[in-house]
């Protein structure tokens, strides 16, 4: 195929630069976002975070637990519901749960349709020496396997689009983080965003200095060299932030306020959730 | 590469999770010890810095891109241990936040990404540096063959573990999680990262390494100092050679062969379950994996009997391996003439 000048120019476009910038700029977006979902009013996201954590927690696990095919997608489409009760916009949960990694595994999956073995249901074929045959097993295991990541997608959608990742955070200690392993994640994630921000000047500034093509060895020299100004730059504030901390009064030891208080409105919430998920799987052992 | 939520069964991520927590365990101790005070926001700024370097899209040699897990490089630069928590903690601030890579899956992905690459890239980059200077050109081939072998292992993990998914959790043939057998996961997991993804690593972790050498050589000099803060880099290497070399008998079950011993109904139809529409990629395949039917062996041996033998022949690689690594340690040797003008 020979390449026309309009396609090798969007080709040049799209080069390592651009890519990190939309990048970047993808992930701010994507989390800005998700914290404005999660500061609005919705059933969701007025539950205590403590319960909510561990509920989806149980959930993650019987969603990865059963076995029978109904039962994943009524989950699934349980979920969706939830999403829609919680007053999450539609086009929201459907880019979220419906594209990203189930289209991702989708693709995945499609090879998997002509290699697992079991009763012939129909065959393509033949195109030359290759005949693809698809068994009944196979669509089985491809809805199983599709149902299964898109119920366990939209639960941890769910669970960051309804939660202030503060909260999130906080809620962690229900399972027995160390306070030091939550304050790290915690200061981390804030600093995730000044970093992001720094490469995203990183890549414009360079996007507006060049002109023309640049060879590949100085492309891998630059990108090499901005890791390690970002390394550089990430020591001196860790040493930077460590004695901003002392000077108030950081003594080593991590320190909490818990604020957290479980209403009746959450404990209704547990217990409802741990019923019907407990149904489900009660359900799928009988099947 | 981050293994998401429903591909492997809560079984395996269970088991993922209790191999990451000794060594988050013991990197925190390790941390505490050398950081004291200070723990808190270097592991925070560590973290935000691994997470930040998995956002480069790099470029790679035939006009594509990749990202890289810089794992390795945060092994060289901050320490192994610093390496663990750091991209640990990128990994699981992907997962709650990002939505990269499952929840469920937090432990493999830790395993994998953050515990199995940086110490494979590390201890590799430890062989072969020897006692060079910290700023010599020895140091980047060692961190650049580090990269591509640690990057390499935590691809071949992935795909043994999405490999033996539909081998143990199958039901009557229809695969519960990931449905491709190991013959298929792990060609799938190994070719990407034998060239673009393996490319990037490298690319990044030496030019990153040689940006560090140029610009602030204090950072190596110090780490270089604070040796003792790293675990035994051989006895780790060995360490983990030997947990590759315990894993090789899932060989077996790709291959099938000897699953028939067993007799079973149950099993029997865990080997019908390999596919027969493969014959035309198996030839394929058989290219970079080679068949692992082992001709010594006698038809009859059995399962115990071949697993054995398959833990020997992955004794056997291993030692070349290592034959090969000491071997590039001597033809690498600085000469006593140059070792002067080396060490100033």
């Amino acid at each position: 195929m020979t390449a026309s000048p309009t396609s090798r120019r969007r080709r040049a476009r799209k080069s390592f630069v651009e890519r990190t910038i939309t990048g970047v700029g993808a992930a701010i977006e994507q989390t800005v976002y998700a914290e404005t979902y999660a500061r609005q009013d919705g059933f969701l996201q007025r539950v205590d975070p403590r319960a909510k954590v561990g509920l989806f927690a149980l959930a993650l696990l019987v969603t990865g637990l059963v076995h029978d095919l109904p039962l994943l997608a009524g989950l699934w489409l349980g979920l969706l519901g939830l999403g829609i009760a919680t007053r999450l916009p539609f086009r929201v949960i459907a880019v979220r749960t419906m594209l990203g990694v189930p289209l991702f595994t989708g693709l995945i999956a499609l090879p998997a349709l002509f290699l697992v073995d079991g009763r012939s249901l129909f065959t393509i074929g033949p195109v030359g020496s290759i005949t693809l045959t698809v068994s009944d097993q196979a669509v089985l295991s491809v809805a199983t396997f599709l149902l299964r990541v898109s119920a366990s997608v939209t639960l941890a959608a769910l669970l960051v689009l309804t939660t202030r990742w503060a909260d999130l955070l906080k809620a962690l200690r229900i399972f027995r983080v160390p306070d030091v392993f939550v304050i790290v994640l915690g200061m981390t994630y804030r600093y995730v965003f000044l970093l992001l921000r720094l490469i995203e000047n990183l890549f414009l500034g360079r996007a507006s200095r060049t002109v023309g093509r640049t060879s590949s060895g100085e492309q891998r020299r630059w990108v090499g060299a901005s890791m390690g100004t970002l390394m550089s730059r990430s020591l001196k504030m860790s040493n930077d932030v460590y004695a901003a901390m002392v000077a108030r009064g950081f003594s080593g030891d991590v320190r909490t306020l818990a604020t957290f208080r479980m209403r009746d409105e959450d404990w209704l919430f547990v217990s409802l959730g741990v019923a019907l998920l407990g149904l489900a799987w009660l359900v799928d052992l009988s099947r | 590469m981050h293994i998401p939520d429903g591909y492997i069964s809560p079984a395996t991520a269970l088991a993922f999770y209790g191999a990451v927590l000794p060594f988050w365990w013991a990197a925190g101790q390790r941390l505490k010890r050398v950081l004291t005070g200070q723990l808190v926001p270097a592991l925070a700024l560590f973290s935000a810095f691994t997470f930040a370097i998995m956002m480069f899209n790099i470029p790679v040699p035939g006009g594509t891109t990749a990202h890289a897990v810089g794992g390795t490089l945060a092994a060289v630069v901050l320490g192994p241990w610093a390496a663990i928590i750091s991209v640990s903690v990128a990994l699981i601030i992907q997962a709650l936040f990002f939505g990269d890579g499952g929840i469920t899956a937090i432990g493999a992905n830790c395993f994998i990404l953050g515990v199995a690459l940086p110490l494979t890239g590390y201890g590799v980059y430890r062989l072969v540096s020897g006692r060079s200077d910290p700023l010599s050109r020895r140091r980047l081939l060692a961190a650049a063959i580090g990269a591509y072998v640690g990057i390499n292992v935590a691809g071949l993990l992935v795909g043994l573990a999405l490999g033996i998914q539909p081998i143990f959790w199958s039901e009557n043939g229809r695969a519960l999680y990931s449905p491709y057998g190991l013959r298929e996961a792990v060609p799938a997991m190994l070719i990407p990262h034998l060239t673009i993804a393996g490319a990037a690593e490298v690319i990044a972790t030496v030019f990153g390494l040689a940006y560090v050498q140029r610009a602030h050589p204090e950072l190596l000099e110090r780490r270089a100092a604070t040796a003792r803060v790293a675990p035994s880099a051989r006895r780790l290497t060995l360490a983990i050679f030997v947990l590759l070399a315990l894993f090789s008998p899932l060989g077996l079950l790709a291959t099938g062969s000897a699953w028939g011993e067993w007799g079973s109904d149950e099993l029997a139809q865990r080997v019908g379950y390999v596919p027969r529409g493969l014959e035309e990629l198996e030839s394929l395949w058989s290219a970079p994996l080679p068949d692992y039917t082992l001709p010594w062996m006698s038809e009859t041996a059995s399962f115990a009997e071949q697993a054995l033998a398959y833990i020997l022949s992955a004794i056997v690689g291993i030692a070349l391996i290592f034959a090969t690594a000491f071997a590039l340690r001597i033809l690498l040797r600085p000469r006593q003439g140059q070792q002067a003008t080396a060490g100033g």
